[in-house]
C-alpha cells in the first residue's frame, strides 16, 4: 500500500494535539511500547537514556512504512535525540514540537506559533488544507467525546486504594501486580492516564490559541519548571480519592522523574502517607524482587 | 560557625595553583574570592548551573556560583564519594548526574551554604528540575529560564522576555531593581573578555601548540566569572600566555599529533590528560568547552543579547550545528582527530553522540568516544581508558 494512504501519525507525548491531526484527516498513534526487549536500538541511541525511547527507536524502524509521519515533542534529551536519530536514519516525516515548559502568556504565545508549524508540517504530509472549520469541527468532536467520557478516576472503596505514579505505566502488568497482593490502584498519576487527561477547549475566536491555551493547563508534566502545579494537582488527588498509599514506579535514566520524586515524596512525609519507591525498565513483567517489594508495602497498610 | 570544606579545599587550590600557568592561578584565585564572599554573605548568593549566562546576576549585585564546579573541586581532591554515598539514600542507582546528585547532600552537610535562589535555563533537564526541587525544600528562590528547542526569532523573543522576568523577579526578591545600564556595563566587559579569548584562540592555531589543552580543561568553572573584571584579567593573561610564547618559540616539543578535546575530563586526575601530551605526543590543540559560540554581546537591547549567547550552546537543539563547528575546529587547527569523554551520566551530550559519531565517520575525521565520570574516582579506569587512546594513536600513525 502506498505509504500517503496511510493516515497514521505517531505519537509520543500527550502535548501533541489531536485536533490538529484528525482537523488534517489523519489518525494518531500514541507509541505505548511493544514491551520487548529491544533490538538495534542500541547501536543508534545512547545508553544511559531511557528504554522508552529505545523500544520507541526500534518501533519505528519495524514499521516505517505503515506510519505517514511522526511528531515528537522536546520533552527531554532522550526524545530530542531520538527525534534526531529518527530523522537522520529513518525515513519517516518528522517533527519536533517545541512545547513550552511553563504555564504563562508567553508561553502560551510560543507554542501558539508551535502549534502554527505543526498545522504547516500536518498539510505538507496530508495533502490537505487544515481549515478553521476542519479545526473547529474536530474541537467540538473532542469536547464531545470528553462530556460523554465517565470520570476515570476509581470509584471502587476496596482498600488499600493506592496512587500508582510515574512515567508511563511501568513494567506493564504492575496494576495487575499490585492487585494480586490486595492493592487497588484508583488513580495512575502517569503519563499515559491522569496526566494525557483531554481539556475542554475553547470553541470560538483563534481556535489555534484556545489549543496552546487548553494543552498548557493539561496536569502538570514532571518537565513543568516549578513545582506549584505538579504538587497541588497530586495532592489533590490524594485527597479526593482518599489515597491511603502510593506507588512510584520511575522509568531508569529519566530526570524529570527522578528529581520530582524527591519532592513528591517529602511531602507524603509531612502528611504521613505511606509510600514506595520503586525503578523500573520498559518491560512487560514485574520481576520477582519488585513484586516482593510491592507485597511487602501493601502488607504494611492493611 | 564552622567552615564550609568547600572553602577549605578551594584555599588549597589556590595555593596549589600557584604553580600553573598565571591564567589558571588567577581563575583559581578569582573563584575562591567569589565563593569566600558568597559563602560570607548568602544574601547575595545565587546557584547556577553550568550554561546559566551570569551577567545578568552580576548586574543585580548577586554572586553566582556554579554548582558544578563545586562539585569538581571535590572531585579534584578526590572527596567527591563521600557525597555522593549520602547521596544514594535519595538516589538509589538512578544514573542521575554524578555532578548534581552530590548537592542535596552538601547543602544538608553544610559543603554548600544555603543560598538567596538558584537560577538556571533548561539546557540541562537535571539541573532544570533539581534545582526547582532543591529551592522548594530548602525555600529559596527559583528561577529557571526555558529553552526552547529553535533557535528563531520568536524562541529568542521568548526567552530574552524571560531574562527580563528574571531581573524583576530578582528584583523584587532582594529589593534592588536591576540597573538595565549596570547590566549594559557588566556585558561590556564579557564582550572584553570575549575579544582576548578569540585572540588567543586564534593564535593556538599555531603549529605546534604552545599550550597544554589538559591544562586548559581545568577551565570548566570559567563561564561563571563573564561579565566581570577577575574574567577580563583571566582571559588577558590566557591570550598573553600565548602570545608570548609563540613569539619566544616555546613550542611543545613533545607534539606529534594533534586534537580537539570535546567535551569535559577527568577532575580526580591531571595525569590521564600528560600522559596523553607527553607520552603519547597527542597535543590537545583546542578544547570544545573553550571555544567562543556566542558573538559579541548587543549592550542596546541586554535581554536580547542574553537570549541570544544563551541560545548559541552548541550542545542544545539541533545537534548539525555542533557537528559543523567541530568540523570547522578540526579544520581551522589542522587538527588530526577528535578525542570525545563523554561522562557516564550526562544525557545533555549522550544523546546525541551517535550522530555525531556518525557525522564524524563520514567526514573521515578520527573520533574516539572515552567513557567514564567525571566525578567519581572509583570508576576511573585509567589503563583502560590509556589503552583505548594508544589504540586511536595507533590508527592515526
Amino acid at each position: 500500500m502506498h505509504k500517503l494512504d496511510q493516515k497514521k501519525i505517531m505519537t509520543f507525548c500527550s502535548y501533541v494535539p489531536q485536533e490538529l491531526i484528525t482537523a488534517a484527516g489523519m489518525s494518531s498513534f500514541r507509541y505505548a511500547g511493544v514491551w520487548s526487549q529491544t533490538k538495534n536500538a542500541g547501536s543508534y541511541l545512547a545508553s544511559n537514556t531511557c528504554s522508552y525511547t529505545h523500544c520507541a527507536f526500534d518501533y519505528l524502524a519495524e514499521h516505517a512504512e505503515e506510519i505517514a509521519g511522526a511528531v515528537f515533542v522536546n520533552s527531554c534529551h532522550a526524545m530530542e535525540g531520538l527525534y534526531q536519530t529518527v530523522k537522520q536514519y529513518l525515513t519517516i516525516p518528522c517533527f519536533i514540537l517545541d512545547v513550552p515548559r511553563k504555564v504563562s502568556q508567553e508561553a502560551e504565545n510560543y507554542l501558539y506559533q508551535s502549534f502554527y508549524q505543526l498545522k504547516i508540517f500536518l498539510e505538507q504530509i496530508s495533502d490537505t488544507e487544515i481549515s478553521s472549520e476542519r479545526v473547529l469541527d474536530a474541537i467540538q468532536k473532542f469536547n464531545r467525546d470528553l462530556a460523554q467520557a465517565t470520570n476515570h478516576l476509581g470509584t471502587s472503596h476496596s482498600r488499600p486504594r493506592i496512587l500508582l505514579s510515574g512515567n508511563l505505566c511501568t513494567p506493564y502488568d504492575i496494576v495487575q501486580t499490585i492487585a494480586q497482593y490486595g492493592g487497588n490502584v484508583v488513580v495512575q498519576d502517569t503519563c499515559d492516564d491522569f496526566r494525557s487527561k483531554p481539556v475542554q477547549i475553547e470553541e470560538e475566536g483563534d481556535l489555534l490559541r484556545a489549543l496552546a491555551r487548553a494543552y498548557l493547563q493539561k496536569p502538570a508534566c514532571p518537565r513543568l519548571i516549578g513545582l506549584d502545579k505538579r504538587l497541588s494537582e497530586f495532592m489533590e488527588l490524594i485527597k479526593t480519592q482518599e489515597i491511603d498509599g502510593v506507588i512510584f514506579s520511575v522509568l531508569k535514566f529519566c530526570p524529570y522523574q527522578t528529581y520530582s520524586t524527591l519532592a513528591l515524596m517529602e511531602v507524603l512525609r509531612t502528611q504521613e502517607i505511606p509510600y514506595l519507591f520503586c525503578e523500573s525498565e520498559y518491560v512487560p513483567e514485574s520481576s520477582g524482587q519488585l513484586e516482593t517489594r510491592i507485597q511487602a508495602f501493601l502488607e504494611c497498610l492493611v | 560557625m564552622q567552615e564550609s570544606p568547600l572553602l577549605y579545599y578551594m584555599r588549597l587550590a589556590q595555593v596549589l595553583a600557584k604553580a600553573s600557568d598565571p591564567y589558571y592561578a588567577k581563575l583559581v584565585q578569582s573563584q575562591y574570592q567569589y565563593l569566600e564572599k558568597a559563602f560570607a554573605h548568602p544574601e547575595q548568593l545565587v546557584y547556577v548551573d553550568y550554561y546559566f549566562p551570569t551577567e545578568i546576576l552580576y548586574a543585580l549585585d548577586l554572586i553566582p556560583v556554579m554548582t558544578e564546579h563545586c562539585v569538581n573541586v571535590y572531585a579534584s581532591f578526590k572527596k567527591a564519594d563521600t557525597l555522593l554515598n549520602l547521596a544514594n539514600q535519595y538516589f538509589y542507582n538512578s544514573g542521575t548526574c554524578s555532578f548534581h546528585k552530590p548537592i542535596l547532600p552538601a547543602l544538608e552537610e553544610g559543603v554548600l551554604v544555603r543560598p538567596l535562589a538558584f537560577a538556571t535555563t533548561s539546557m540541562c533537564n537535571e539541573s532544570a528540575k533539581y534545582f526547582g526541587v532543591l529551592a522548594n525544600k530548602f525555600q529559596t528562590g527559583y528561577y529557571c529560564v526555558d529553552m526552547p528547542y529553535e533557535r528563531n526569532a520568536n524562541a529568542l523573543q521568548y526567552m530574552a522576555n524571560q531574562f527580563k522576568e528574571l531581573a524583576s523577579y530578582f528584583g523584587e526578591l532582594t529589593g534592588k531593581p536591576l540597573d538595565l545600564d549596570r547590566l549594559r556595563e557588566v556585558i561590556r566587559k564579557s564582550n572584553q573578555m570575549r575579544e582576548y579569548l578569540v585572540q588567543g584562540h586564534e593564535l593556538r592555531k599555531a603549529k605546534p601548540s604552545v599550550i597544554s589543552g589538559g591544562q586548559m580543561l581545568r577551565m570548566g568553572g570559567f563561564y561563571t566569572l563573564h561579565g566581570t573584571d577577575d574574567a577580563i584579567e583571566v582571559a588577558r593573561s590566557y591570550y598573553e600566555l600565548v602570545r608570548d610564547r609563540i613569539a619566544r618559540g616555546e613550542f611543545m616539543q613533545s607534539e606529534k599529533y594533534r586534537v580537539v578535546w570535546s567535551h569535559l575530563r577527568p577532575f580526580y586526575t591531571n595525569d590521564f590528560s600528560e600522559y596523553i601530551e607527553k607520552d603519547l605526543g597527542v597535543t590537545i590543540a583546542y578544547e570544545e568547552t573553550n571555544d567562543v559560540f556566542w558573538e559579541p554581546l548587543d549592550t542596546t537591547d541586554p535581554f536580547m543579547a542574553l537570549a541570544e549567547k544563551t541560545l548559541a550552546w552548541l550542545y542544545h537543539g539541533d545537534v548539525n550545528r555542533r557537528i559543523r563547528n567541530l568540523q570547522q575546529i578540526v579544520q581551522d587547527y589542522q587538527l588530526d582527530g577528535i578525542i570525545h569523554f563523554s561522562h557516564i551520566s550526562c544525557r545533555v551530550l549522550s544523546s546525541q553522540l551517535d550522530l555525531l559519531k556518525a557525522a564524524m565517520r563520514k567526514a573521515e575525521i578520527p573520533f574516539l568516544i572515552l567513557s567514564g565520570d567525571c566525578v567519581d574516582h572509583r570508576n576511573y579506569s585509567k589503563q583502560q581508558l590509556i589503552t583505548r587512546v594508544e589504540a586511536f594513536v595507533e590508527m592515526l600513525s
